[in-house]
């Protein structure tokens, strides 16, 4: 009974030493197979079953202005890709494929070959869906298409300046696409997918990083007024023959730039034929010497000073101005014994200088700087220049004579908009602002209402009886002033080349836009800001104050016009 | 009465693994179907995303203010009101007050 057991024992070891010989064999055959005998083709089989990485396409923000009419928007596109390891090189294929997408077909067989131990290379980027979808259903390996988006930009160049544009990659590169960038852009996701042999996405196994979309961006630009500004300038540019020209219109009440156009131009949409300068935004990025633009400002510092009114007589006899010995500035004609109107309606620069001396530096400084001058504004839009007033320690008497008419200083298009809005809104400076907002700011008091109200009849009269009457708008009261500065070049004033100008608003009985032009370098003969500037203010003028409806403050009532009516029951 | 308690139970678990097995393989099925579908779901935005898109662009080229204003001072004849157009109407009324 023992023995028989071991025996037993015995035996049951050789059978299981069998079976596991047996296993061990079966197991090495297998291994064998897979390791040497199939590798190849399951290395490839591996290779088409596989994870990867895919980036969850995202879309920027668009651009709005403010009636929500779009400014710039991302259009889908899609964009051809390879991978070069999949890709079968086949002529017939190829060829109707770089047909399709305008590539030679030599350069795509090259640069597939070039790149054979990468897995990823552009074929063509951001084409129209319907070519990448025929691109496709050619059935070439290897190729897939993949979604990206494309800026396009509605309005083109009439807003270029402002809204800038993007990269290939669609990132901001000028403008409002760049300086908005965190706000507009938006971060692709990542996902974590299988795919089969075909390329096609089988499963999503996990989500590596959240796509975040950009967010929309509203300006207060009003593109009907936008596209009314950019003509009337274009115009004036062109028929001046001006190397470039800027325009700004002001919304009196809120501060809100309601348009912002320049020249020269470019067309954002197309790229290739984009030339550098040509993309800033001069209205905020160029300073000038405003010359006579700047002689309201001196005033309205004289009358709020307490010193002058606005019935104070300067007596700019004889009719130029000596400072130790030198002359620094001279009439046209001895005005003689004058008051402000006059000296602004007339531009005198003897009476403007003489002011200027008798106010004290530090407080003519002090409000010239709260009207905006020498400082950036910070309105949002990018590029903007601070223009140069310097500080009443570096002035010498002639400096205080030649700012009062514009030079030794110099400023932005957008610093006379803000100072003339100032103005305009009776003394009150509100921050000009360029982004919508519902939080009304509050203004700051530069000068007393009283004395603003006295410097815009004075105004006024620039237009009526002055060098501002081409600025002048039927059936409104306009007021403003005309600029007309030697441009410095070369360490001295030019006497060919100029920069016009005019600023001013409407209509005066409550004013309600203030608008600045300014044409650099005028060269068709007129160069005075009242025969180049004016008439843009003036056209730019009428068409805003028709298209909002403001009621007109300057229309003449008689028999011609005028139909008396009894109208007792439409008052119901 | 111990075997028959342990086979029994291991019959269970057998039972369980199988269930859960099929139900399994039924969820990994349910699985391919929902994400099939989601997938065509994504296709179909993308392409109403595309026709939105150009409909965007469309309505854009559409209401641009050149072509209005060509259209309305060519083909509609519209001009700029200036004085000599306009008749102002004042309520005696209001003048008498």
């Amino acid at each position: 009974m023992k023995k028989s057991s071991f025996e037993l024992e015995k035996h049951r070891i050789y059978v299981v030493s069998l079976l596991l010989l047996a296993l061990v064999l079966v197991i090495e055959n297998r291994l064998f197979t897979l390791q040497i005998l199939e590798h190849d083709f399951l290395e490839q089989e591996a290779g088409n079953r596989q994870i990867r990485t895919l980036e969850i396409p995202t879309v920027r923000g668009v651009i709005r202005d403010r009636h929500d009419a779009l400014l710039a928007v991302s259009l889908p596109v899609n964009t051809l890709w390879a991978n070069p390891r999949e890709v079968e090189i086949d002529l017939t294929k190829l060829s109707t494929l770089a047909n399709l997408i305008e590539v030679d077909v030599n350069s795509i067989v090259g640069k597939i070959n070039e790149n054979n131990n990468r897995e990823f290379i552009y074929l063509k980027r951001h084409l129209p869906p319907e070519i990448s979808a025929e691109v496709l259903r050619l059935g070439i390996p290897g190729i897939y298409s993949m979604r990206e988006y494309k800026r396009f930009y509605p309005e083109g160049e009439s807003i270029a300046h402002l809204v800038g544009f993007t990269n290939i990659d669609d990132h901001g590169q000028e403008g409002l696409e760049l300086a908005y960038e965190f706000w507009l852009g938006s971060t692709p996701g990542r996902k974590q997918v299988l795919r089969d042999r075909f390329g096609r996405v089988i499963e999503d196994i996990r989500l590596i990083t959240e796509p975040i979309e950009g967010n929309d961006l509203a300006t207060t630009i009003d593109l009907r007024l936008q596209y009314i500004a950019y003509q009337e300038l274009k115009k004036a540019v062109y028929e001046h023959n001006a190397t470039s020209g800027s325009i700004i219109i002001v919304d009196v009440e809120s501060g809100e730039i309601l348009a912002i156009a320049n020249q020269p131009y470019f067309n954002p949409n197309n790229r290739s034929t984009m030339n550098a300068s040509d993309y800033r935004n001069r209205a905020v990025a160029d300073v000038f010497e405003p010359g006579s633009a700047m002689k309201p400002f001196i005033l309205a510092a004289a009358i709020n000073s307490g010193t002058y009114d606005e019935s104070s007589i300067i007596d700019t006899n004889p009719g130029n101005l000596y400072i130790n010995g030198s002359l620094i500035t001279e009439d046209p004609l001895n005005y003689g014994e004058i008051d402000f109107e006059t000296i602004l309606a007339r531009s005198s620069n003897v009476g403007a200088s003489l002011i200027s001396l008798s106010l004290d530096s530090e407080y003519l400084y002090q409000t010239l700087t709260e009207f905006g001058f020498g400082k950036i504004l910070g309105t949002g839009i990018p590029g903007e220049a601070s223009g140069v007033l310097r500080p009443p320690e570096n002035w010498v008497s002639v400096n205080q004579a030649t700012m009062s008419y514009g030079y030794g200083l110099s400023v932005t298009t957008l610093q006379l908009a803000q100072a003339y809005s100032v103005l305009a809104s009776g003394g009150l400076r509100r921050p000009l602002s360029i982004i919508r907002s519902d939080a009304q700011l509050a203004g700051t008091r530069v000068i007393s209402e009283e004395s603003a109200r006295q410097i815009n009849l004075m105004l006024e009269q620039v237009v009526v009886i002055g060098t501002g009457g081409n600025a002048a708008v039927e059936n409104y009261r306009v007021g403003g002033k005309t600029g007309t500065a030697k441009k410095a070049l070369r360490g001295s004033y030019s006497e060919t080349n100029y920069v016009a100008s005019f600023a001013g608003f409407a209509p005066i009985s409550n004013p309600r836009f203030a608008i600045a032009v300014v044409i650099d370098d005028p060269k068709n003969g007129q160069y005075y800001g009242g025969s180049v500037a004016a008439p843009v203010f003036a056209n730019v003028m009428s068409e805003s104050l028709r298209m909002y409806g403001v009621e007109p403050d300057d229309i003449g009532i008689n028999e011609s016009n005028t139909l008396l009516a009894s109208l007792s029951n439409l008052d119901e | 009465m111990n075997a028959y308690y342990y086979k029994g139970l291991t019959l269970i678990v057998l039972i369980g693994i199988a269930i859960s097995l099929s139900y399994l393989s039924y969820l990994r099925y349910e699985k391919r179907i929902l994400f099939t579908e989601y997938q065509n779901l994504i296709r179909e935005r993308d392409r109403l995303e595309n026709d939105w898109r150009r409909l965007l662009v469309e309505e854009v080229v559409h209401k641009s203010l050149p072509r209005i204003e060509v259209h309305a001072r060519e083909n509609l004849g519209l001009i700029n009101l200036e004085n000599e157009h306009t008749l102002l109407v004042i309520n005696k009324q209001v003048i008498s007050k």
